[in-house]
């Protein structure tokens, strides 16, 4: 499909434009989608409060307001199962026993993250290390709670401003090869926004495709494409939690909760992992400061036209690229830097995220200012670092 | 979907005034004695009523009636082991009425015997074949929509569930002794219960509490597929 609005145009008129794109009525826009939750929830926080008949009409309004929630009539079936005090099993139980135990799972994972949601507000996952200042939201998938969070970007630290129940690929994480049905792991960002009428119903509202697979995906040998957030078909308010071929999916009340938080120009961060440490802000602050200090002797010591400190930085046996290994890149470095007089780099909208499904490994992501005497550029440049058994970090990646 | 009227809490709350109140007017009817007893178990006399009922025991005709107070009284004094002894006894005796089934499931689930409650409690069922079917064709009720509703979030193409009710095909009267005069005293609280129950008064005149029943056997009852 091809994108549907130019990439260069400035970031808040594309998410104006999306988010008009996307709503008619004119309401808080995941209104519907917490309402869905909350009845969900609230009928089985009833039946264990004994307020039988409670549970039952919330299972019965869940029902008549999304009358598409295959979860709503599970719960309004197995409370009437209950009532009628017979065992009413169905009878073709073990050919759906996959749709039901995937129904099972996605109640019990709502409710487990809604329990927990109070406490993670005083953590963040480990992911989070520094957003640029262009990134006011990062979205991170959790599939371990199938759940979706949108992280604020506040500067000095994230805030947790909203979250999402999503479902992963059939087959679960950490995508390999085209057609697993997998989702990938790793840091990605949104590319643009394909709105729902141009796309087959299965796509629901419409959807935002990520840049799988990333340079740290070729190097892993990763194939496949068309990796999606979108939303979901018709007859269903939702999948279960194990459900899509690869792509995250979402209620359509959901994706057009989170298209609000979304810039299409590619600087929205969407991180994907099986799951995260959930760590204190400082902690990541203190993890960050040691960063920020090796990126800083990395630019310095380039500037130095020094060679011996310039290369130290790279991992004589992981460092690749598409063009390069280190040897032909020290070979390309030594040639540029002999033609030098004086390298001038600035460093700016750097953002620092720890790399999911990766052993110690960082992505620091930044535009780059460069300026010598006899050459000029601003790139958008990523950093891979990752730990040696030494303990000392080194550049495996760079583009 | 249809709400289900009788299952809500303060319809319960109903059942109990009519319970009450249905009790206290058959009072008349039961002799001065038992209405005086029941009066000191209200009052909370436990130890007088336990001793009136010993004295009127022997003699009088509403024997049942009194050692059913007797297990009440022996609750209200917390002897609930007595109690139960009591209800026993009488289930052998009157195996027909449900009331003191319900006391001992009650104390059987008190005693945390969940198990035993819920059986006495079936048995109680039993009695009346009337309700057995009502409550069967409940259940079944209940069994077909949560079938239909398992369909529905299976996404299954099968069939609706077939429904079984069964018909009961003879009117039972219970032989009712209206009270000449409804007690005065108990008019408040008919009307409010009837205020919850929307129900007309003379619903409120069907005899509640432990009596003998002398009502004919129900007669075959004959099932009907919807």
């Amino acid at each position: 499909m091809p994108v549907s609005l130019p990439r260069n145009v400035d970031a808040a008129v594309c998410r104006v434009a999306a988010v008009a794109m996307l709503f008619m009525p004119c309401q808080p826009v995941s209104l519907a989608e917490e309402r869905y939750e909350e009845l969900i929830l609230s009928s089985i926080e009833k039946l264990r409060q004994s307020r039988f008949q409670h549970s039952l009409e919330q299972a019965e309004a869940l029902v008549r307001d999304y009358p598409n929630s295959k979860l709503g009539y599970l719960v309004l079936a197995d409370l009437l199962a209950a009532r009628s005090g017979k065992p009413v099993e169905p009878d073709h139980y073990s050919k759906h026993a996959g749709q039901l135990d995937g129904l099972r799972d996605e109640l019990s994972l709502r409710w487990q993250w809604n329990k927990e949601r109070e406490r993670r507000q005083e953590l963040i996952p480990d992911t989070l290390l520094q957003a640029a200042t262009d990134q006011e939201y990062i979205l991170v998938v959790d599939a371990s709670k199938a759940r979706l969070y949108v992280y604020e970007n506040t500067g000095q630290s994230f805030s947790l401003a909203d979250d999402f129940y999503v479902t992963v690929g059939k087959a679960g994480m950490r995508k390999q090869h085209e057609g697993d049905f997998r989702t990938p792991v790793g840091v990605y960002f949104v590319t643009s926004f394909l709105p729902g009428q141009n796309l087959p119903d299965r796509y629901g509202s419409g959807a935002f495709p990520i840049d799988y697979p990333n340079a740290m995906d070729r190097r892993r040998n990763r194939t496949g494409y068309g990796i999606w957030l979108h939303g979901t078909e018709k007859e269903n308010y939702n999948r279960t939690p194990m459900a899509s071929d690869g792509c995250i999916t979402m209620s359509n009340d959901a994706f057009r909760g989170l298209s609000k938080y979304i810039d299409i120009d590619g600087t929205t961060p969407v991180i994907m992992a099986e799951s995260y440490n959930w760590v204190p802000a400082d902690l990541a602050r203190k993890q960050l400061e040691e960063l920020s200090m090796l990126l800083d002797d990395w630019k310095t010591d380039w500037e130095s036209l020094d060679f011996e400190r310039y290369i130290r930085h790279y991992s004589p046996n992981l460092f690749a690229t598409e063009q390069h290994d280190l040897s032909s890149w020290s070979r390309h470095k030594k040639s540029v830097n002999s033609q030098k007089k004086f390298i001038d780099i600035r460093i700016r909208d750097l953002s620092v995220f720890s790399y999911p499904g990766e052993r110690d490994m960082v992505l620091m992501s930044f535009r780059q200012d460069y300026a010598s005497d006899n050459h000029n550029n601003s790139i958008r440049k990523k950093l891979f670092w990752q730990k040696n058994p030494e303990g000392k970090w080194k550049i495996v990646y760079e583009g | 979907m249809p709400r289900f009227p009788g299952f809500r809490f303060r319809h319960f709350l109903g059942l109990a005034f009519l319970v009450v109140t249905a009790d206290s007017e058959s009072v008349e009817a039961a002799g001065d004695h038992v209405s005086h007893i029941r009066q000191l178990i209200a009052e909370g006399e436990n130890g007088s009523a336990m001793e009136a009922i010993q004295k009127h025991l022997p003699t009088s005709e509403h024997g049942p009636e009194l050692r059913f107070l007797k297990g009440i009284a022996h609750e209200g004094m917390g002897n609930r082991k007595a109690a139960m002894q009591v209800y026993r006894a009488l289930i052998r005796n009157h195996p027909e009425n449900p009331a003191p089934y319900n006391n001992l499931a009650v104390l059987h689930a008190h005693d945390g015997n969940f198990k035993a409650a819920a059986s006495v409690l079936e048995r109680a069922l039993g009695t009346d074949e009337d309700y057995q079917t009502i409550y069967s064709n409940l259940a079944s009720i209940y069994e077909k929509l949560a079938r239909d509703a398992y369909l529905k979030a299976l996404d299954s193409s099968e069939e609706p569930a077939s429904l079984m009710l069964t018909h009961i095909r003879e009117m039972k009267l219970k032989a009712t002794t209206p009270p000449a005069v409804p007690g005065e005293q108990y008019r408040e609280m008919r009307e409010q219960a009837a205020g919850e129950l929307t129900l007309p008064d003379e619903t409120l005149n069907v005899p509640h509490g432990f009596r003998q029943k002398n009502y004919r056997r129900p007669g075959a009852s004959h099932q009907t597929t919807m």
